[in-house]
């Protein structure tokens, strides 16, 4: 395994950064696009774009169909889901989302179609005013911006090399986008805690980058590539631990808001494993042979 | 067994004070106060909310069955009474209250639903003694019915009261730590209201608005309430309020209106809620905060009228004077008016209009009575729909008004069904998680003494976040279990780092110090740019994420600051 790495580093480098780059570029075109068709770069939930979220709690296996075409004749859109709980496939409740708020019309046709009275026991109700929704997702949007550039302080601050540094902020602009339109293709609806997910995958991808960067320019031993394949072997354990960790659980969580942000957390996980190490490894590692002019 | 590092000691002194701070007493035995009911006489005696009860009645209460059997014993037994009416005479049996009330002039209203006797009719005797008037009708029932005496020891005080059983307390078991269960882990409602106004609004502003709220809470008896400020990046000011055990719609009503009171003759404004007019308004006395006079209009339409007593501050009293000065008398049959009413206004809109007679004319009268109605499809609807526009009233009339209009941008009730859940499953993720974490570490390295420092150091950065929330009280909540999960991970990354850093092949021989160093120049790198990626959530999205970037951020630096050191240290020590 590790004599197959070294021999594709060592041959072509260069060809390791056909895939990363070309993931990116798709991606900017799926988001391009998203953007052109929907007006929207993602798709919001309830707490982004205003709307009413309710959970019903109850053992009654519940009818969605008919509770869906029962409450579209009030609501302009009804999304329902059903929660089930770890373990057993049994199904504990319905989380009904809608962008209409009427809480009247909604215990209505609950009623109606199931028989249930929505109560502060048996039911949670979240509602959030669109108004609200947009200025929270302007606010998240600038927040993920500002995180970047501080960020890209701080690398820059710790390397003061200029290209290093340059190469990591790509790296995770890249997950970024790459993540966002995974999600996009897996019809996700973001929610304001799925943003800060991203907000945290951008910190969990810079750390390997930098782990990379360090032992390749500021503290190396040995050759370039025995530093690129001890650093590899360190950032994989750090992200397979990791990956291994928040799968484990996203199968346990009950909560929906919990779960989005573990599955984000994951698919950025694997994402950024093929952009550190196929897109910053070579570029960073051609950039150390050039620093040392040939000397190595 | 190595002597353990500094490092290490440092870790343990933190882990006994989280420890110290948390409090964990998962036995603790006893119960303590929910909420009170601002309509009962535990209310009255001063008792408040997160007491704990020690004894009822010189029995120790050590769980919430106790609780139950000892307040039951308080209900009076039930009892046969005959009432006799102008329909003639009904018996039927009680318990802890007569079933009725009357007017003033000793017509039934507000029977119970469940009550034979009937609404309208005129009240003669109960149990033959006969009733003259509303007094007499009160002294009768309160012989009637039996109270108890209600012995209350908590850790606060003793308390000694009668009640019929319908003390008003609620109670909850006690708190086994002093970690504050935030919204998602014990059910509640929060609710996120936006000021309405053209200009900006200050944050002087925002402090009156939640010093208004807080107040109109207490005299609701409403139970731990959180109000607090937030902001978000465009500087819009928002009030956040956290309520567990209310329900939805009291939440709304409550917070919705602006509660602006006043009191018009004509156009010119006598006096204003709050206590700058009004310095004293009668509630919870039957002598001077009555409902009566209920009526059934039609089959479907019932009032209730409600009156209760204020008093006028000098300044108030003195402005009545010159006002009703000026107007004239007007005779209608053998009463006398003055030409214009006082008319009363919430928020805008006529609550009532009072008839002013003539003596008060240029009087500085301070003694004012306020009425009202209320309205329901059964007089006992609407019974109860004048007690709570009485209730409303005198709330506004005591806390005065709000310095805005308030826009409910976000309300959201999660069922404490649901806490409980949230809470066994978020142990049960974690723990699985660990395990799963175990797991790879072994397969890389096969070593237990590098997985079992490392469950080690994660498990106390849980213990010391836990510590640091009890300390600082924050409310844990689903973002602040967010931002564990996060930190914890992180501190996994940084502990693979640390070992590797330690057990790599050199080809120079690198002293400890050394390989910990470089380790953590790669951990402190990483530690700097999760922590200015969380920096701009601190502003954003009005603070509902506050909580998950400052859980993150305190955990990360403790992991930085305590843990991993220590665990450097450990790993120092097993592998040397």
């Amino acid at each position: 395994m590790e004599k197959k790495i070294e021999q594709i580093f060592k041959n072509h480098p260069k060809k390791l950064m056909i895939l990363p780059i070309l993931l990116i570029l798709f991606s900017a075109i799926l988001l391009i696009n998203q953007q052109i068709t929907t007006g929207e770069i993602i798709q919001k939930d309830i707490s982004l774009s205003g709307g009413m979220t309710v959970t019903l709690y109850t053992d009654v296996q519940i009818d969605k169909a008919l509770l869906t075409t029962t409450l579209e004749k009030d609501f302009s859109e009804v999304l329902i889901r059903g929660l089930s709980e770890f373990g057993t496939d049994k199904e504990v409740g319905i989380v009904i989302d809608t962008p209409d708020i009427n809480e009247e019309d909604m215990k209505k046709g609950i009623l109606e179609v199931t028989g249930i009275k929505l109560t502060e026991e048996n039911s949670s109700i979240e509602v959030v005013g669109s108004s609200l929704g947009d200025s929270f997702y302007k606010q998240m949007v600038k927040a993920l911006i500002f995180a970047f550039l501080f960020m890209s302080l701080v690398v820059l601050i710790t390397f003061r090399k200029l290209l290093p540094s340059f190469a990591v902020v790509i790296v995770a602009l890249g997950d970024l986008m790459i993540t966002l339109s995974i999600i996009n293709i897996l019809d996700m609806r973001i929610s304001s805690a799925g943003i800060a997910a991203l907000l945290l995958l951008i910190g969990y991808s810079i750390d390997t980058d930098v782990l990379l960067t360090t032992r390749l320019l500021k503290n190396r031993e040995g050759t370039i590539l025995e530093s690129v394949i001890s650093s590899m072997k360190t950032g994989l354990t750090m992200s397979i631990t990791t990956i291994a960790a928040i799968s484990a659980a996203y199968f346990v969580s009950s909560s929906l808001i919990l779960k989005q942000m573990f599955l984000i957390i994951i698919i950025g996980l694997l994402v950024d494993i093929i952009l550190t190490y196929m897109l910053n490894a070579p570029m960073l590692a051609d950039y150390a042979e050039k620093q040392l002019g040939g000397k190595n | 067994m190595a002597k353990l590092g500094g490092r290490v000691w440092v870790l343990i002194a933190f882990l006994f004070l989280a420890l110290l701070v948390i409090d964990p007493s998962p036995i603790s035995t006893g119960v303590e106060i929910r909420s009170v009911d601002s309509n009962s006489p535990a209310f009255a005696e001063g008792i408040e909310p997160e007491e704990k009860i020690l004894e009822i009645n010189g029995v120790k209460i050590n769980d919430l069955s106790n609780f139950k059997i000892e307040t039951d014993k308080l209900i009076p037994e039930s009892q046969e009474v005959a009432i006799t009416t102008s329909a003639g005479v009904t018996k039927y049996e009680i318990v802890s209250s007569i079933g009725f009330k009357v007017d003033s002039n000793l017509t039934i209203i507000a029977a119970d639903s469940e009550n034979p006797l009937e609404n309208g009719l005129t009240l003669l005797k109960i149990n033959e003694e006969e009733v003259n008037d509303v007094e007499a009708f009160n002294r009768i029932v309160s012989k009637l019915i039996t109270k108890n005496k209600f012995i209350l020891k908590t850790n606060k005080a003793d308390y000694a009261f009668l009640t019929t059983g319908d003390h008003g307390i609620t109670a909850r078991k006690a708190k086994t730590s002093n970690i504050e269960k935030g919204l998602e882990l014990q059910g509640g409602t929060r609710v996120m209201l936006k000021p309405i106004s053209e200009e900006p609004v200050s944050s002087e502003d925002i402090g009156n608005i939640i010093d208004v709220m807080n107040k109109r809470m207490n005299i609701y008896g409403l139970a731990d309430i959180k109000i607090r400020p937030a902001k978000d990046l465009d500087g819009t000011r928002f009030v956040l309020i956290e309520i567990a055990g209310a329900t939805r719609e009291e939440v709304k009503d409550l917070i919705s209106k602006q509660g602006v009171f006043e009191a018009k003759i004509g156009d010119e404004t006598v006096f204003e809620g709050g206590k700058k007019d009004i310095p004293y308004v009668c509630r919870d006395d039957g002598s001077c905060a009555v409902i009566e006079s209920c009526n059934t209009q039609s089959p479907e339409v019932a009032y209730c009228n409600f009156r209760f007593a204020i008093t006028l501050s000098a300044d108030a009293a003195k402005k009545h004077a010159t006002i009703t000065d000026k107007l004239e008398i007007n005779y209608s049959g053998t009463n006398a008016y003055l030409s214009k009413p006082l008319d009363l206004y919430l928020d805008g809109k006529l609550v009532d209009t009072l008839l002013i007679s003539e003596d008060l004319k240029g009087e500085e009268t301070t003694q004012i009575s306020i009425s009202g109605s209320g309205n329901g499809a059964t007089e006992e609807l609407a019974y109860n729909d004048a007690v709570a526009g009485m209730n409303n009233l005198q709330t506004v009339l005591i806390t005065g008004s709000l310095p805005h209009k308030l826009d409910i941008v976000k309300m959201d009730t999660i069922s404490p069904m649901m806490g409980k859940a949230f809470i066994k499953n978020a142990f049960m993720a974690g723990f699985l998680a660990l395990f799963v974490v175990g797991i790879v570490v072994y397969i890389r390295y096969r070593k237990f003494k590098i997985v079992l420092p490392m469950a080690f150091t994660s498990i106390s950065e849980v213990v010391l976040i836990l510590g640091f929330a009890a300390l600082f009280k924050w409310n844990l909540d689903l973002a602040a279990i967010a931002g564990i999960i996060a930190a914890v991970g992180t501190g996994i990354d940084d502990q693979i780092i640390i070992v590797d850093e330690v057990l790599k092949q050199r080809i120079r021989v690198l002293n400890w110090k050394e390989k910990i160093k470089r380790a953590f120049f790669i951990i402190f790198s990483a530690y700097a740019t999760t922590v200015v990626a969380m920096l701009p959530l601190l502003f954003a999205g009005a603070g509902l994420l506050k909580q998950f970037a400052i859980t993150t951020i305190a955990g990360v630096t403790i992991g930085v600051l305590i843990t991993r050191p220590a665990f450097a240290s450990i790993v120092e020590k097993v592998l040397d």
